[in-house]
């Protein structure tokens, strides 16, 4: 059984369409990792699936059921952060637990935040704590009624890199434990490396969908990284390329669809010292870029 | 129901554990006592500073009484006990009249009060003691920088007439003890009804006493439905705002219905004001005792507050809370308040003419309107007359259907509202959403 499963799901505000027909199969026990640029309808879509708002048309099942019927078994973690300020940090946990008929929660509270370096938080306000503190207690508050499907809106926006892995390693444990991870997340290089499956929606519809492995494939081995030194690289200089992405040290060239790369490397030569030379898949970020940059962008709206 | 409580325990500890309530709660009746104490506590602070007053006496009889009265006056004000001063002195000064130019003589006067050498001028006209006289001449004037302070017009007032008087009736060959006799007054005292005591079977009278206490009975109602909306149904409105602006509204929803968000919320809120409540019924009926007037209020009367209070937080507070939920902003919040508050504040309007004749047909109409029946329908149960037990009865279903309708209105409202970032809505917005969902 699929942990959720969306069929021809659309959801208009007014007269613009957030999402549309849009469909979506998340198996248990994976995370899947949801990307898109701002207002391509991920929070939407997520906030369908807990059930906070509701399709027009199409249907929704979480664990085979409808969403009210499920929610005590998701735990949330909504994008911008939401905690009772003058509350006390181990009661907003109690609060939160004992919303989705969690109980004995108090053990697991003191080692989540033992875990996550807040033991001594546990009776002070929430307004006393930073802001990579208030997060970290938000993802407790989303993960202590062990639910089977965590969904997490844009979970390490804000994160230092240490807090960032804690909560990463937190994530991969819950996985190993048998839930369900769903994710929206900004940050391409975390969704090549934690999820099974990568979903991208753009403009309301699905783009992609499937493994990265799939994914990489459906665009083709079609990327070089060179570095040649002493000079700059320009797709007009070698044909066969579409686009040179310069990062400084590397560049980033695209290939046309049926440019052999050795030809490529040939000409290279002839130009100067090639110092590094790599026949890459596309990265997220790039594939992410073509589908959603300004380049793709125009040519959706012409 | 599992949810909702869960909601309603924190919404209520999340009211009852703030240092503002504990403040509130007992700086209320400070408050609306407060100017009963402080005239209690100021009572022994006069000002004793003495008063110096000209008089221009054209009647050329009047201003020995004044002085001699003044003397007298001012040789009682000693407390015998410790000899200070309890009041100040009047002392007056005859001033002989300007006939020439009596225009030019009060600007005088008047400029010597603006520097301070008087405090006040009086002009006596020549003909005040004249019963049949042309009234230009005939009257008393009095000219003062400080109108509002009147202990000296007062006592002049009465002391002239008293002497006027008795020059008139010694004119006319009467006999001053006599006429004071023949013209003493009699008032009407008003009485509440005779009845039989319970116990002993003796006629019981009334005393005047009972019906001060059914005003004290009264005003305590109308504190108190104040009190218990002030400290339950507007603090909802903030917090459905906290929720909504800190986003919390959007996990909860994760986890609740909007429906049970609001009806924990309410129920919390119920709980806090029936907090409220028996904290000050408790103080109430204790002073009640103290004071030996624990006849003057039914206990029934009891029963009402507490249900009629349960239904007013639940109407007023699904009103707050989709003001909470419809508003982005707290300044927002608060002129959309405003129109609500007076929703709860139009009673208070009508409450003259309601106390007056608590049986008339406007009372009875005006207590039988939902939005008004907490707090007109309690105070006329508090009033007397007694008014007919299917009243009040009616009162709670009326307000019970009302109550019902505006937790559905405002339950759409608040679903709608509570993710909506950005703009607030217009009240032909929130209309819409009451109406659609």
């Amino acid at each position: 059984m699929n942990a959720v499963e969306l069929t021809d799901v659309t959801k208009t505000f007014g007269s613009h369409t957030a999402v549309d027909g849009l469909s979506l199969h998340v198996p248990q026990g994976a995370i899947y990792g949801f990307i898109g640029p701002n207002g391509s309808g991920k929070t939407t879509s997520l906030r369908m699936i807990m059930n906070i708002l509701y399709p027009d048309r199409g249907d929704i099942r979480v664990f085979g059921r409808p969403p009210r019927a499920a929610s005590d078994r998701i735990g949330y973690l909504p994008e911008e952060r939401g905690l009772y300020k003058r509350m006390r940090v181990l009661d907003l946990l109690r609060f939160y637990a004992e919303l989705k008929g969690c109980r004995g929660f108090k053990a697991e509270a003191q080692a989540w935040l033992a875990k996550l370096g807040l033991a001594d938080w546990g009776s002070r306000k929430v307004d006393a704590l930073s802001k990579g503190m208030a997060q970290k207690v938000q993802f407790i508050a989303s993960v202590i009624a062990r639910p089977e499907l965590v969904i997490l809106d844009e979970p390490f926006s804000g994160l230092d890199p240490v807090n960032m892995e804690a909560i990463r390693d937190e994530v991969l444990e819950l996985k190993r434990n048998g839930a369900t991870i769903l994710f929206s997340t900004h940050d391409m290089d975390v969704a090549e490396q934690m999820c099974d499956f990568i979903f991208m929606i753009f403009q309301g519809r699905k783009v992609l969908d499937g493994t990265l492995d799939d994914i990489q494939r459906q665009y083709g081995h079609d990327t070089l990284r060179v570095q040649v030194e002493g000079m700059r690289l320009t797709a007009e200089d070698l044909p066969g390329v579409a686009k040179v992405t310069d990062f400084g040290h590397l560049q980033e060239l695209r290939l046309l669809d049926d440019t052999d790369p050795q030809g490529v490397l040939a000409r290279l030569v002839q130009r100067g010292r090639v110092r590094h030379f790599q026949v890459a898949k596309p990265s997220l970020r790039d594939i992410f870029v073509r589908i959603a940059g300004p380049q793709a962008q125009e040519v959706t709206h012409a | 129901m599992r949810k909702i409580l869960v909601i309603a325990v924190r919404e209520y500890q999340a009211a009852v554990r703030t240092k503002m309530f504990i403040i509130t709660l007992v700086l209320m009746p400070v408050l609306c006592t407060g100017g009963l104490i402080t005239h209690k506590l100021l009572g022994g602070q006069v000002d004793t500073t003495d008063r110096r007053v000209a008089v221009i006496d054209r009647s050329g009889i009047l201003f020995d009484v004044l002085a001699k009265a003044s003397d007298e006056r001012n040789a009682s004000l000693k407390d015998p006990a410790t000899g200070a001063k309890t009041g100040p002195a009047f002392f007056f000064d005859s001033v002989a009249p300007d006939d020439a130019d009596p225009d030019g003589q009060r600007l005088a006067l008047s400029n010597d009060i603006r520097q301070g050498r008087y405090f006040a001028f009086i002009e006596i006209g020549p003909d005040v003691v004249e019963p049949e006289a042309d009234p230009a001449r005939a009257r008393i004037e009095y000219y003062t920088d400080t109108p509002m302070y009147s202990p000296i017009q007062k006592f002049v007032d009465s002391l002239l007439n008293n002497a006027i008087q008795s020059h008139r009736l010694a004119k006319a060959g009467m006999d001053k003890t006599v006429v004071d006799r023949a013209t003493r007054w009699v008032s009407v005292e008003t009485l509440g009804l005779v009845q039989v005591d319970a116990k002993t079977g003796e006629v019981r009278g009334a005393d005047r006493r009972s019906i001060e206490a059914h005003v004290g009975v009264v005003i305590f109602c109308l504190f108190l439905v104040f009190m218990v909306i002030t400290v339950g149904a507007v603090p909802l409105m903030q917090s459905v705002l906290e929720e909504k602006m800190q986003r919390i509204a959007e996990v909860l929803l994760g986890s609740v219905t909007p429906f049970q968000l609001m009806a924990g919320k309410l129920l919390g809120t119920v709980g806090v004001s029936l907090t409220v409540l028996t904290l000050y019924l408790i103080a109430g009926v204790g002073v009640a005792e103290a004071v030996g007037l624990q006849s003057v209020a039914a206990r029934s009367l009891i029963v009402w507050i507490i249900a009629y209070q349960v239904l007013a937080i639940l109407m007023f507070g699904s009103f707050f809370s989709a003001v909470g939920a419809a508003c982005s902003d707290l300044k927002e919040a608060q002129s959309a308040f405003l129109p609500v508050w007076l929703i709860v504040c139009v009673p208070m309007f009508m409450l003259g003419p309601i106390l007056e004749e608590p049986t008339s047909t406007f009372a009875t109409v005006v207590s039988l309107i939902p939005l008004f029946t907490p707090i007109v329908m309690i105070v006329r149960l508090a009033a007397v007359p007694v008014i007919p037990l299917w009243q009040p009865m009616l009162g709670v279903v009326l307000t019970l259907a009302m109550t019902a309708l505006a937790v559905f209105a405002s339950g759409r409202i608040f679903r709608v509202g509570l993710l909506m970032q950005g703009k607030g809505a217009s009240f032909r917005d929130m209309l819409r959403w009451a109406v659609r969902g």
